[in-house]
């Protein structure tokens, strides 16, 4: 090849290679842009009237977020504020948003989250079903401790004793698998936020768990016991 | 020409083109691990929730550790944006390190400082320290203010270290500013980790000049006006999002940031703290940390956050740039010289046959390369032995190469963090990625020239000064 035309062919291909990459820049950001207008807006429609739907059962509100329970996208983000509410608030409206998550059959959705082979998708499951007090999903959840990515495993652990406190913790009790510093902390905080009653069998058997961290949480347990946030109680 | 120079020819341009090719090839390998290790994260974290973390009473106590030297300007808004960073259990050791001004006074009248009765352990070396303060004011029982004999970061950090009684610290850069839940994502790999025993974890740092920024909080993120800093905003997301998780994914990283790094403190001091005798103090304690759990044999991990935790004033001007990249090629000298014993040593796994060889190739050699292959280059010029066709098409395949690269880290800021939303960000940093090689790259391997002729010639080993132009208030 003559020398000219290997210079041309050079600048060709650095203008041409040049140009692809701003094209696909701004192609993506033209993506990301337009998807968060879109995302905007949903949030916007549903943040309004979804605390107006809980507070007033009005099925106005509800026609307003229906388009939403069409979308994967849509629902994601109903599961999303549904959980905010539920956890940030009590009494009629925390209960109206549990009825909402189940009436609009959110919970399926957090369901066939956790068969996902994908690992992030069982995350999202648990930690939503978790979120909203699903008991009906605890089998599922608890099928996760044999994950083998740890944050699944993880996820698991802290929402079996988010769902079911105590049973969840005995059930802990059985896995070799040792908690980790974190997964620990949110148990403790999970059980110092409920106060419930503990037999004193059950608090044997935590402290003869072969999971040597349920071991240490059984002996938290007795001093939480003394703050009054559990009663152990003979039977 | 001879023939022994014509087989010389062609043995140096072996060499070059291998060296080209297995450089672009590692790079190439770390954009795509890090994308990788930035997917993996972004999932990991989708649907994390730090509030029972946050109020949680069993949260493993953190100091965060300062040094301030001269910060009289700017110390009393720094420390208020220390205060007020989300996490139940911490306190913030301020390191006075022999200001020359009135940095102390500033720090005892607006915080209430009283001089304490306290003698500080001494686990590690340091210079005198002359008073320990701490605040009269319940809102602020959080500071702690140690005011020592000058003797550099290092010894200021040792200083900090000695007074803690937390077990975790955070050294950083007092005039930095960090994000508010920047502890809580820096601790969570220390609590989530079982198997192997987690040292310590980095964060990303990101460039503060032209940003707005009010009592150390961060108002408005913009890009830098100056070219200067535009450059470097462009070579900092490069180096964290591409290279610093890509090492993080194979637990090989050997520096995390002074600017904000999260440290086991029983490994700290049980390694020796940090060595006052070098000017890369956080390349060679990340170093020799990870050497000790080596020869403790006890499986241990190194990680780095993505998110962007923390913002930094970089060099604005061509002289203090020069000094600082001058510095930090002296201070990788240092560390790869004094832990030489790592070189391709298998038994320290990743850190021995990856790590160290790819520091010491193409972190520490590549400027030198590149220097002397321009020697070389115009060697042949003036002999008339240079393949035009050959030079041109090489040179427009590595500029090509570079902005593809850089192109690539600016995709994955856009697709992940995206700092930089203005309209007229992306075509501005695009510009500058299109003049880097031209006009900042010289620089930099002039500045890592002078650094390895400063350190070899000259012996020298001190820091260098350093000019702050501050961040501008709302």
């Amino acid at each position: 090849m003559e020398f000219e035309s290997l210079v041309v062919y050079g600048i060709e291909f650095f203008v041409i290679t040049t140009l692809f990459v701003l094209i696909i820049l701004f192609f993506v950001r033209m993506l990301r842009n337009r998807s968060e207008k879109k995302q905007e807006y949903a949030i916007a429609v549903i943040q309004e009237a979804l605390p107006e739907y809980l507070y007033t059962l009005d099925p106005a509100y509800l026609e307003i977020l229906e388009p939403y329970t069409k979308s994967g996208s849509g629902r994601d983000l109903l599961i999303e504020y549904l959980i905010d509410i539920h956890s940030e608030l009590n009494g009629t409206i925390k209960q109206a948003a549990k009825s909402l998550y189940f009436d609009l059959g959110l919970q399926s959705d957090s369901e066939s989250k956790m068969k996902s082979l994908r690992w992030f998708e069982k995350v999202a499951g648990i930690k939503e079903t978790t979120l909203m007090e699903n008991s009906d999903g605890y089998e599922l959840v608890k099928d996760c401790l044999s994950h083998s990515d740890p944050e699944v495993r993880r996820s698991a652990k802290i929402g079996m004793v988010e769902l079911k406190k105590i049973k969840g913790l005995k059930d802990l009790a059985l896995v070799n698998d040792p908690l980790s510093d974190w997964s620990f902390m949110s148990i403790h905080s999970i059980l110092s936020r409920h106060p419930y009653k503990i037999r004193k069998k059950d608090l044997k058997i935590l402290k003869e768990a072969n999971n040597p961290s349920v071991r240490k949480l059984a002996r938290l347990l007795n001093s939480l016991s003394t703050d009054n946030l559990i009663t152990v109680e003979d039977q | 020409m001879n023939g022994l120079m014509v087989e010389f020819y062609h043995i140096i341009n072996n060499w070059i083109f291998v060296y080209a090719i297995i450089l672009m090839g590692l790079y190439l390998f770390l954009a795509g691990s890090s994308l990788l290790e930035i997917r993996t994260y972004m999932n990991r974290n989708k649907y994390m929730y730090y509030d029972d973390i946050l109020r949680s009473p069993l949260a493993p106590g953190i100091s965060i550790i300062a040094p301030a030297y001269n910060e009289s300007r700017s110390i009393v808004y720094n420390i208020r944006s220390l205060l007020s960073l989300h996490y139940n259990n911490y306190d913030i050791i301020i390191v006075n390190d022999g200001s020359k001004d009135d940095t102390l006074q500033r720090m005892i009248d607006a915080y209430d400082l009283v001089k304490q009765d306290i003698e500080p352990e001494l686990d590690l070396d340091h210079n005198e320290i002359t008073g320990v303060y701490k605040s009269t004011n319940k809102a602020f029982k959080k500071l702690w203010v140690v005011d020592k004999k000058n003797g550099g970061k290092a010894d200021a950090l040792n200083a900090g270290i000695n007074l803690s009684n937390k077990e975790l610290v955070a050294c950083v850069d007092v005039d930095c500013i960090i994000e508010d839940d920047a502890l809580l994502k820096m601790v969570k790999p220390f609590l989530e980790s079982t198997e192997k025993k987690m040292i310590a974890t980095g964060g990303v740092v990101r460039i503060a000049n032209n940003c707005e920024v009010k009592d150390g909080r961060m108002l408005d993120i913009k890009l830098p006006e100056k070219l200067i800093p535009l450059f470097q905003t462009i070579e900092y997301i490069r180096a964290f999002l591409l290279g610093r998780m890509a090492w993080s994914r194979y637990n090989g990283l050997l520096i995390i940031s002074g600017a904000f790094g999260l440290f086991d403190k029983k490994i700290l001091i049980e390694a020796g703290g940090y060595d006052q005798s070098t000017v890369g103090e956080d390349m060679e304690i990340v170093v020799r940390m990870r050497r000790l759990m080596h020869n403790k044999n006890i499986p241990y991990e190194v990680e780095y956050i993505p998110d962007p935790l923390c913002w930094t004033e970089v060099p604005e001007d061509r002289a203090s740039l020069i000094r600082q990249r001058n510095r930090w090629t002296r201070g990788t000298i240092e560390t790869l010289i004094s832990h030489r014993g790592l070189f391709f040593n298998a038994k320290t796994g990743v850190l021995g046959l990856l790590s160290y060889p790819f520091w010491f190739f193409f972190e520490w050699l590549a400027p030198l390369v590149e220097f002397f292959g321009l020697l070389y280059f115009i060697f042949l010029v003036s002999i008339g032995f240079v393949n035009w066709k050959f030079f041109f098409l090489l040179l427009l395949f590595v500029y090509t190469f570079a902005i593809l690269y850089s192109s690539f880290a600016l995709l994955i800021e856009e697709m992940t963090f995206r700092q930089y939303k203005k309209s007229g960000d992306l075509i501005r940093l695009f510009g500058v990625i299109l003049l880097e090689p031209i006009l900042y790259h010289p620089i930099t391997v002039y500045a890592a020239i002078r650094g390895n002729f400063d350190k070899f010639v000259l012996k020298k080993s001190n820091w260098g000064s350093a000019t702050r132009q501050g961040f501008s208030s709302k």
